[in-house]
């Protein structure tokens, strides 16, 4: 695997790092949506289990998880930044566009994977501490390093290192993860595919180009359609779980079945539509757009109906569960 | 830019500035890091449980061991009887 060297990805008039830069090594929009999830598996493990935290404690676990995230976008960054300088949606990337060097970017990976690691085993526990070293390695390595330009399941296996957060938010408050924080490790881990997929239908272009093996480019658009819709189709029942286990209630339950219609509902558009196909259909890249901007609401909701239920008292248990 | 070795590279005055704040960021990053760590460290402390007698310190306690001795039997009768005739 090559590298091109970052002189060659710069323009000519030069450009000094700001801040800013560095905060998008972190990747700060994945970093939001971890940081969530993160927060409603400590919430929820804390409206389950009754054991209290101190919340000046959690919230210093809460920033680790967020740093920890920063930290393996950071190292994937630096690893992927020859890619990123061919692709166009990356190619303002802060090492492509010759902001900050490679070298700073593996750097500030591998310090702040430390610092995150280091301040939630001071903060909370050992298990939450090397849950939180394992899915940055998961994918800052595994992912990154292994398997992203290897196989078109990529994602797929790849996805899991996005559906850590909940379980270390659980370990966090009980040092253990239970069944009820791997469900939620699991919604995360189905709703990954159809949610990239559904963006690798519009870019699957640029991945070819970037010889990435991403589904669309490897087995073509129709075979990446159908993966979405059984992906859809496995996580709508699949995010119910939880109120079989008791960890959700009523409100979640409701929220899960309707978001799990709709989601689906758009993933049938996606099948049916002709996204992905070249040269582009305008009919069949909206609908992939939808799908995957709704995926985004999706999570977010779901996650937020576990926290209004737990930390808000709004938990009301399903009849005869 | 020229560089000869050993002398530091000649900055203009944008780099010199983009440096400034970064160095600047750099330290604020340093220092609040020190401070979680600090305020982690004493919230743990404050959580944790102290010491038999009170006090903060489970190891080399300062005290007087004469006192915590416990008595001890006389010679006499601290001989337990060995067997018998």
């Amino acid at each position: 695997m090559s590298h091109v060297d970052t002189a060659d990805m710069t323009s000519d008039a030069p450009r000094y790092a700001t801040a800013g830069d560095y905060v998008q090594l972190m990747k700060p929009r994945i970093m939001m949506l971890v940081v969530f999830t993160g927060l409603a598996g400590l919430v929820s493990a804390v409206g389950v289990t009754g054991v209290s935290v101190n919340p000046l404690m959690a919230a210093i676990a809460t920033l680790a998880i967020a740093l920890g995230s920063g930290a393996a976008g950071a190292i994937n960054m630096w690893y992927d930044a020859d890619i990123d300088a061919i692709m166009k949606r990356t190619s303002t990337r802060p090492i492509p566009s010759g902001a900050v060097p490679r070298e700073e970017a593996i750097a500030l990976g591998l310090v702040m994977s430390g610092v995150s690691v280091l301040l939630m085993w001071l903060a909370s526990n050992a298990v939450a501490a090397a849950l939180l070293a394992l899915s940055i390695a998961y994918y800052g390595w595994f992912y990154t390093m292994l398997l992203k330009r290897r196989t078109p399941q990529n994602i797929v296996i790849g996805g899991a290192a996005g559906a850590f957060p909940p379980v270390i938010g659980w370990a966090v408050v009980t040092g253990s993860a239970p069944l009820d924080a791997w469900l939620l490790f699991v919604i995360i881990f189905f709703w990954t595919p159809p949610h990239f997929w559904a963006l690798s239908l519009l870019a699957h272009g640029e991945y070819k180009k970037a010889n990435v093996p991403m589904l669309p480019v490897t087995h073509g658009a129709k075979t990446t359609r159908n993966q979405i819709l059984a992906y859809s189709l496995l996580l709508a029942p699949l995010a119910l779980a939880p109120v079989l286990t008791g960890l959700a209630g009523i409100i979640y339950a409701a929220a899960a079945a309707v978001l799990g219609l709709v989601f689906v509902k758009l993933a049938v558009d996606v099948w049916r539509s002709d996204a992905g196909a070249v040269p582009v259909q305008p009919e069949g890249a909206k609908a992939a757009k939808r799908l995957f901007a709704f995926s985004i609401l999706y999570l977010f909701l779901l996650f937020a109906a576990l926290i209004l239920e737990h930390g808000f008292g709004a938990y009301f248990a399903m009849p005869g569960i | 830019m020229t560089k000869t070795p050993g002398t530091p590279p000649q900055l203009d005055e944008r780099a010199r500035q983009a440096q400034k704040k970064r160095n600047l960021w750099l330290a604020l990053a340093l220092f609040g890091f020190v401070i979680l760590v600090g305020v982690t460290t004493i919230v743990r402390l404050a959580d944790s449980e102290l010491g038999p007698d009170g006090g903060f310190y489970w190891s080399n306690p300062p005290q007087d061991n004469s006192k915590s001795m416990p008595d001890l039997p006389a010679d006499n009768e601290s001989q337990p009887e060995e067997g018998g005739d």
